[in-house]
């Protein structure tokens, strides 16, 4: 598993998907309307995932465990990202009345979107295939 | 070992007891209040004739009610108009039912203050079913023969702020307490995120910020339920109660605190027979009584720790037929026609200047069950401990009668899952309920005059 790709992933979708969501709450607030901002930070949020997931994958160099690693790297960012642990990360609180439901639900959502990102990229070639001017 | 499988077994049996001691003492309370007006006296001797009527089916020589008769003015504020929204969310798990319910009520007051008050209600109930062998024994008897097939207890647990604006402040509050509903909603009630939305939303100027409560209360207790029909040829009589005891305690306005007891006893009580109208024809006459009897019992201490008020409220909601009726409006028509519904607030006011009013609220307090370990209480001792409180009041304290015309709709209900197509069962409802100054009348120490303050 490639350790450097993981820790990067993970806390650079921690971040930047808090920040989004973060402005998509404030946003909402003033709309007084709890539907409102829950979809609102989704569409918010989302395309922040899918950008971060991009712009690191292309950064990546391609070898078998990168799908592991980008599996792992999503796992690891729900995990570790605050709004989702009460149930109040993307749209599964307006699917589903259940916190815990609701965190499955967004967690699909999330792992769903880190994926997709990541095949709709192409990584870097594999050390063993680059060029010496390449690799130096 | 069989002793501790014993106490085990028993275990919570005395705390269903005593709630029943309590609740049939608030009961009482309730009772006696009525009782000191002259509409209330002729009201029980015409129950007390009703009774008569059915027990001897019309035979027995039963004595007819009389004829009905025809210093103190209160300065608190009251109520003149409510509006209360409510939502409330329910998920179902099999066996255990949770509720999570949050409420906001805005109340119009009399001095031209609004009072808002948000309480937070969490509650875990477990019930029981048909044959489950759960038994309520209320003053050494069980409720009829059903009370062991369909009971059950549940703790509930309160908590509450309350806040005082002016109407020009009313906007920015209500404005704020939406912004927290919200956040409530999207973000959660508290914890690490929520810190982090509200420190962003306090420094970016976004949304408006909840102040502080002028009053904060909270409160927990355990209720019971439990129903009983029987049924003998033309005559009927059925009661269902629920009842409910809660202990609870707010920091005033003015630094005061306050300790309550809230009793709430709610169903339905009938007590019909066959009898005729004035022009002879048949009917059925009696009383008929669907709707909740809230008792609150709230003692006030200064911030020395000295008794300073003693106050005992009475709520009567609900629809009354016959009889009962009265209880919502003038005249005692036994028709089982003449029906009516409301809510009539009833509060009786001690300020506690002497030695003598200390005595009276400490006996008054006795006999409420309220400083007594066990749950044996004495009905002489209760009696006349609770009409020398109300004699006092009469006497020397404020006593006020307040009817409410409710109004209860359900505007919007909404179902999230079923808007989008997927059905979990699960649905959440907002409801409002509205109430206004009907009448409002005092005790001036002899009779029941028109609190215009109040009414108007």
């Amino acid at each position: 598993m490639d350790i450097g790709l993981l820790v990067k992933l993970s806390l650079g979708l921690v971040v930047t998907a808090l920040g989004a969501w973060l402005i998509a709450v404030l946003l909402g607030l003033s709309a007084n309307s709890v539907e409102a901002v829950i979809v609102l930070r989704t569409l918010l949020t989302l395309p922040v995932v899918l950008l971060m997931t991009r712009v690191l994958v292309r950064r990546a160099y391609d070898s078998p465990r990168l799908l592991r690693t980008i599996v792992a790297a999503a796992l690891v960012s729900y995990a570790l990202w605050l709004p989702a642990w009460g149930g109040h990360g993307l749209i599964g609180q307006l699917l589903v009345d259940h916190s815990g439901a609701a965190y499955v639900v967004d967690l699909i959502i999330w792992v769903g979107a880190v994926l997709v990102a990541a095949r709709s990229v192409e990584a870097r070639p594999s050390r063993r295939h680059l060029q010496p001017y390449q690799a130096a | 070992m069989a002793i501790a499988m014993r106490r085990r077994s028993e275990r919570g049996a005395a705390t269903v007891e005593t709630t029943g001691v309590v609740i049939i003492a608030a009961l009482l309370v309730g009772s006696l209040l009525l009782a000191v007006t002259p509409q209330a006296r002729i009201m029980g001797e015409t129950v007390s004739y009703w009774i008569c009527q059915v027990v001897t089916v019309g035979q027995g020589g039963c004595t007819p009610p009389s004829k009905a008769p025809d210093t103190h003015k209160p300065t608190e504020p009251c109520v003149t108009g409510q509006r209360a929204v409510e939502r409330n969310e329910k998920v179902s798990v099999i066996v255990v039912t949770m509720e999570d319910g949050q409420r906001i009520e805005l109340s119009r007051m009399s001095n031209g203050e609004y009072r808002v008050t948000v309480t937070d209600t969490e509650g875990v109930g477990l019930e029981t079913g048909a044959g489950a062998g759960v038994t309520v024994t209320v003053a050494d008897k069980k409720i009829g023969a059903e009370a062991t097939m369909g009971a059950g207890a549940s703790l509930n647990l309160e908590a509450g702020d309350v806040y005082y604006t002016d109407s020009a402040g009313l906007s920015d509050l209500m404005s704020a307490l939406t912004h927290d509903q919200v956040k409530d909603m999207v973000v959660g009630e508290s914890g690490p995120i929520r810190w982090v939305v509200d420190e962003a939303s306090k420094r970016t100027g976004i949304g408006k910020q909840m102040p502080e409560p002028d009053e904060t209360y909270g409160k927990g207790g355990i209720s019971l339920n439990a129903g009983a029909v029987a049924s003998a040829g033309p005559v009927n009589a059925s009661a269902g109660i629920d009842g409910a005891v809660s202990l609870g305690s707010s920091k005033n306005r003015d630094g005061s605190r306050t300790a309550y007891v809230q009793s709430t006893v709610k169903g339905e009580a009938g007590l019909q027979s066959l009898g005729f109208d004035t022009e002879g024809d048949p009917e059925f006459q009696g009383l008929d009584l669907s709707g909740e009897v809230d008792v609150v019992n709230a003692v006030t201490f200064d911030s020395s720790g000295n008794m300073v008020n003693m106050e005992a409220s009475v709520a009567m909601s609900g629809t009354a037929s016959g009889v009962a009726a009265a209880l919502f409006k003038e005249g005692l028509d036994p028709s089982l026609g003449n029906s009516a519904s409301g809510a009539t607030v009833y509060k009786a006011n001690l300020a506690i200047n002497s030695q003598a009013d200390k005595d009276v609220v400490n006996n008054y307090l006795l006999s409420m069950g309220l400083a007594t370990v066990d749950s044996y209480v004495n009905p002489e001792r209760t009696v006349n401990a609770q009409l020398n409180f109300f004699n006092a009041v009469s006497d020397r304290g404020q006593m006020t009668k307040v009817h409410y015309d409710i109004e209860s709709s359900t505007p919007l209900a909404v179902d999230a899952s079923l808007e989008l197509g997927i059905e979990l069962g699960v649905s959440s409802s907002v409801t409002t309920d509205s109430m206004s100054v009907d009448d409002a009348q005092y005790w001036d120490g002899a009779e029941w005059v028109v609190w215009e303050e109040c009414a108007a």
